[in-house]
């Protein structure tokens, strides 16, 4: 589905990126792991469009996506961030967000934007998980939780269908029982889609019960597949 | 009391007109966060096109037009310098406003008087209160649009461009585009408010403009002190500005200390903001 040709990053002298070279196909969940430095979010980087190769080349099926725009990219890659404010917008209701969310792909143009807000998240995606989320609709959401905002930011990435969902350290903000809670929801939600998954985290154990597949990043180069 | 309706309906008016710029100021520096100093400049330039237009006989309606034009082509050159040539955001507007003080020159003169021409003003001189029968409602027209307008979906991509711009990003939203259009609003308001004025006060000066940002800007902190809709407050704000300044007029201070009194209200507003929050704090950890 994606294809990463010789990725090469370079930050002047330093490779943060070193001949990388790998794929990734449906429904698989792929677990990111290294030290700090080793290359990790610069490869999350790559994929996403925010920063383009020094060399190498980044195909979709087989069209050439290496200098489309982060923005362009986002139609079919999402990626969650490890600060739980990058995800979503603070001063908006969370039935603000989802309906914002919905305009992923489309133009948007002069309708009312919370006539866009889809109900069908709330029954078949929120209330399901027990977590009381459907009863914060109009609550804005930078008065939730860290994980409570996780959770409603990754149901709001993959709204669109993405072809890869990123999630870049999406526990680091939070604590021991928010993350269990974020990681079960993680597993359950991305199970039965079709989108590729990767996660990159530092606790490999906590998360491996998620994970078909790992890549180890060690200066720049996938070590291990 | 005679005496005193004069001066109420003369800061009633200059409080209307002044509250597109002060609309323009939350606008950029309250919602896109880009503290934009071209609307310093665009509420001159306005002013400049719309005193040349009526004087070489077009339509006052059609001049305010052509100014509120040039103002939204003013924005989206300040928009432009910042978002595709990476210059500071302060920097472009003041660049943008440094040049605009040559346009306007040029365009409109340093000192020029309308005189009897036809102004928007003119059919609603007859009535008592006319130029209020306009500005008024001309104003509440401009807020319910602004409201609305930031209700819609292209509303909420661009107050959430001032708040988060890679989540914007995430949504395949460009985000250069919805800061441009944000300056582009900001700056049709400010020469709005200048095309308006040179035509409520029959005179344009190349200097009138030199400290409207500032005063826009303490009318948007009065604002802020009320928690209702910004679009609606920004008129009362600049309404209790302008009654402010008449205070300070009628207290016998010259017009020369304006500016330092408007600076000194901004100071003591934020002073009084962060006393009370402060305050909230220690109730908070009581």
């Amino acid at each position: 589905m994606l294809r990463l040709e010789n990725i090469d990053v370079d930050f002047g002298e330093f490779k943060a990126l070193k001949n990388v070279h790998c794929e990734i196909n449906k429904k698989e969940f792929i677990l990111v792991l290294g030290h700090n430095g080793a290359g990790k979010s610069t490869i999350f980087d790559v994929i996403s469009g925010r920063r383009f190769p020094s060399k190498g080349k980044i195909y979709r099926d087989s069209v050439d996506i290496t200098n489309l725009s982060e923005t362009k990219r986002a139609l079919f890659v999402s990626r969650v961030f490890q600060s739980t404010y990058v995800g979503s917008v603070s001063t908006l209701t969370v039935a603000e967000n989802l309906a914002l969310t919905t305009l992923k792909g489309k133009k948007a143009g002069f309708k009312s934007a919370i006539k866009n807000f889809p109900e069908y998240v709330v029954e078949e995606l929120l209330k399901p998980l027990g977590l009381r989320l459907e009863n914060l609709m109009n609550t804005p959401i930078g008065n939730l939780s860290g994980g409570q905002r996780q959770i409603i930011t990754i149901i709001m990435s993959t709204l669109c269908h993405p072809d890869v969902l990123l999630l870049d350290e999406p526990t680091a903000a939070l604590d021991p029982a928010s993350t269990e809670n974020l990681l079960q929801f993680v597993h359950n939600y991305t199970k039965d889609r079709d989108m590729a998954t990767l996660m990159i985290t530092h606790d490999e154990k906590e998360a491996e019960f998620l994970c078909n597949k790992k890549w180890y990043l060690d200066k720049g180069e996938i070590v291990t597949r | 009391m005679f005496s005193l309706l004069p001066i109420v309906t003369g800061i009633l008016e200059r409080g209307f007109i002044g509250s597109f710029v002060v609309m323009a100021v939350y606008l950029a520096s309250r919602i896109m966060k880009f503290d934009d100093f071209s609307i310093e400049g665009t509420f001159g330039l306005g002013g400049a096109v719309v005193a040349y237009s009526v004087i070489h006989g077009q339509n006052p309606w059609f001049a305010l037009l052509l100014g509120v034009i040039a103002g939204g082509l003013s924005g989206l050159i300040t928009g432009l310098l910042h978002t595709k040539l990476g210059l500071n955001r302060l920097i472009s507007g003041i660049v943008v406003t440094t040049m605009l003080f040559s346009l306007s020159i040029n365009i409109g003169g340093s000192n020029v008087a309308l005189g009897s021409v036809e102004t928007i003003f003119s059919a609603f001189n007859s009535y008592s209160y006319g130029n209020l029968l306009l500005l008024a409602p001309f104003s509440f027209l401009v807020g319910i649009f602004y409201v609305w307008y930031m209700k819609t979906e292209s509303g909420f991509v661009l107050r959430s461009t001032g708040i988060n711009e890679q989540f914007v990003t995430s949504l395949g939203k460009s985000v250069p585009f919805y800061i441009i259009l944000c300056l582009v609003f900001a700056n049709s308001l400010s020469a709005l408010a200048g095309g308006i004025f040179v035509q409520y006060s029959g005179f344009f000066s190349a200097f009138g403009n030199v400290g409207t940002l500032i005063a826009a800007l303490a009318g948007c902190m009065i604002a802020e002190l009320f928690s209702w809709n910004m679009f609606m407050t920004a008129i009362l704000g600049s309404i209790i500005y302008q009654l402010i300044i008449a205070i300070t007029i009628e207290l016998q201070v010259e017009p020369s200390w304006q500016k330092l009194i408007t600076g000194l209200l901004i100071v003591a507003i934020l002073v009084v903001k962060k006393i009370e929050g402060a305050k909230k704090k220690v109730l908070k950890h009581a």
